[in-house]
């Protein structure tokens, strides 16, 4: 177990001193400020007010920095999130093949499936990091513009629509952000299938944006709208039922074993690609 | 004595390609032992083999008795290496690629181990640098440093000294030589530079095409001689009735020749004998020879 941690802190190192890694983290912090510009714009605050008045609710008491930061939350960490992941997951394997570093490793005595456990383990806790940070600079964000005060979520492709006290709320968002994690996990574990297959870097990260994006697209075709669960970024958005009054943990629970079985899917999938290749410039 | 390294019978093909054939050779313990062949004669596939990155069609790689396809782990515990050119992180110093890639190893290697590595391969005032700031010389220095942690007892090295300077591949030449005559490492080591290899390899092994045309201790081939001799064929004779055999412009000496013997026989039959002398064959004269046959 120690070498394992040793070995872990050196993939970590690895990914955390290059420059690129930190390129999601600028990126989310220029969206989120500029998010929250437009939600200061009086057209969207007006239409906030509508809906929330329109329920019987004080604007004044949830337009709050919760609402704001979740809001902000909401409509950047799939996009941006796909892209960064997919950057960091889709070269991990990848890039060190075509560098000739992964060469260098296998001719440790360490096995190829432990190298892959190391390499996947570190983009795990890059997902996390990230989805951390993510939610951390939206809510700091979101309080920097509009102070304290209750929660309003407003999902409706979700069909949520939630009103929580300022304690309530900050529990519900704690509660979401490691669903969050799992879910974007699967964005982490595609980038790194491809990443395992013989295709350069840029080609592994492509392959998993263009997964997400036909998947969203056919989501959203309305004639697929009975069948919109099925699709992976519908799943993906499961994390989001958390601020459903009721949390509804059975089809939570379906929809993160479903996830769960195509990651370890991908997962074996990868490693027998992985393992059968020869590695010989 | 226990082979260090035994390959048995290797086979390798890509796609239809036969990469390499039927390579069989044992390597014991103590021994610098060079991997000569041309591009592409299938000197890396066989490094790649013995270190497991390539999958044999057929035969099987065994490092201190432990068979590298079935036992991977356990035959590459006491195995340094570079394969091909070592790469590194560039951004990441000297010292913590060292820190990495050693740790791969699983063993609980202690500071003062590496430190000792760095001063051996002379790394230690830049080890602290960043990798992108290296010089090629100083990245096959580390590359070398990262193979002697843990303590191997088996070193593998593909083109050592490529990209070297002149000074560069004298020093890589010492610290080979030292890694064996102070620390008892086998060693096996490919190269291009057949001056090297003659001067630091017991034995060799050509490959050609895929397939060994050589294997053992290329000094132990014929004796051979050159003579200029008046009348030519009448003394070519003479020279066949002593056992000697034409060899392009030389002569194979049987084994036993004694000159003098053969100077007095061709003066009593008349012959001017207006020089004699001994071959001395090059790694490289005899590489090229190997090849061509």
């Amino acid at each position: 177990m120690k070498m394992f941690l040793r070995q872990l802190g050196g993939e970590l190192r690895k990914l955390f001193a290059r420059k690129r890694t930190y390129i999601g983290f600028a990126a989310f912090l220029v969206v989120e400020l500029i998010v929250l510009g437009l939600l200061r714009l009086p057209r969207v605050q007006r239409g906030l007010e509508r809906l929330l008045e329109g329920a019987g609710y004080a604007a004044s008491d949830y337009l709050s920095g919760l609402t704001l930061g979740l809001m902000i939350m909401l409509s950047t960490v799939f996009l941006l999130g796909a892209l960064y992941l997919a950057l960091v997951a889709g070269d991990v394997v990848s890039k060190e093949i075509e560098d000739g570093t992964l060469r260098m490793m296998l001719c440790r005595p360490a096995s190829r499936g432990r190298i892959l456990f190391l390499k996947f383990c570190a983009c795990v806790i890059y997902t996390a990091v990230l989805t951390v940070y993510i939610a951390l600079t939206a809510l700091a964000a979101g309080y920097l513009h509009a102070g304290g005060g209750g929660l309003f979520v407003f999902a409706p492709t979700e069909g949520i629509f939630a009103i929580y006290e300022a304690g309530r709320g900050i529990g519900r968002i704690a509660m979401g952000v490691p669903f969050l994690i799992l879910s974007l996990c699967t964005i982490t574990t595609i980038g790194f299938f491809f990443s395992c297959l013989k295709m350069k870097p840029a080609a592994a990260t492509i392959a998993t944006l263009s997964v997400l994006f036909v998947d969203t697209i056919l989501k959203n075709i309305p004639f697929f709208s009975g069948i919109r669960d099925w699709f992976l970024t519908a799943k993906m958005s499961a994390w989001a039922l958390v601020f459903e009054y009721r949390i509804p943990w059975e089809i939570m629970l379906e929809q993160y074993a479903w996830l769960a079985a195509l990651n370890v899917t991908l997962l074996v999938l990868g490693y027998l690609a992985f393992s059968s290749r020869d590695f010989k410039s | 004595m226990n082979p260090m390294v035994s390959l048995r019978a290797l086979y390798k093909t890509f796609g239809k390609r036969p990469a390499i054939e039927d390579i069989s050779l044992e390597v014991p313990e103590g021994e610098i032992f060079g991997l000569l062949g041309h591009n592409g004669a299938g000197k890396s596939t066989t490094f790649g083999i013995m270190l497991g990155m390539v999958a044999p069609s057929r035969g099987e790689a065994f490092i201190a008795g432990h068979s590298v396809q079935k036992s991977r782990s356990q035959a590459l515990a006491g195995v340094g290496a570079i394969f091909e050119t070592p790469s590194f992180y560039e951004y990441l110093s000297g010292w913590e690629n060292l820190r990495f890639f050693v740790s791969l190893s699983g063993q609980d290697v202690p500071r003062a181990e590496l430190e000792t590595a760095v001063e051996l391969v002379g790394l230690a005032d830049r080890i602290g640098d960043p990798v992108k700031n290296y010089s090629h010389g100083m990245r096959q220095r580390l590359g070398l440093a990262q193979a002697l942690v843990p303590r191997p007892r088996f070193i593998l090295l593909d083109e050592p000294n490529d990209g070297l300077d002149p000074l560069g591949i004298r020093e890589m030449r010492g610290m080979i030589r030292r890694l064996r005559d102070e620390f008892g490492i086998t060693v096996m080591l490919s190269s291009h530079l057949l001056s090297e290899v003659e001067q630091l390899c017991d034995r060799v092994a050509i490959l050609h095409r895929g397939k060994m045309v050589f294997c053992g201790k290329w000094k132990e081939t014929p004796d051979l001689w050159q003579f200029t001799l008046d009348p030519q064929e009448r003394a070519h004779e003479i020279l066949k009735t002593h056992g000697l055999k034409p060899l392009q412009d030389s002569w194979v000496a049987p084994e036993g020749f004694d000159p003098a013997v053969l100077v007095e026989a061709l003066v009593r039959a008349g012959i001017h004998v207006r020089g004699l002398q001994p071959v001395r064959q090059t790694l490289e004269d005899f590489y090229l020879e190997t090849i061509r046959e």
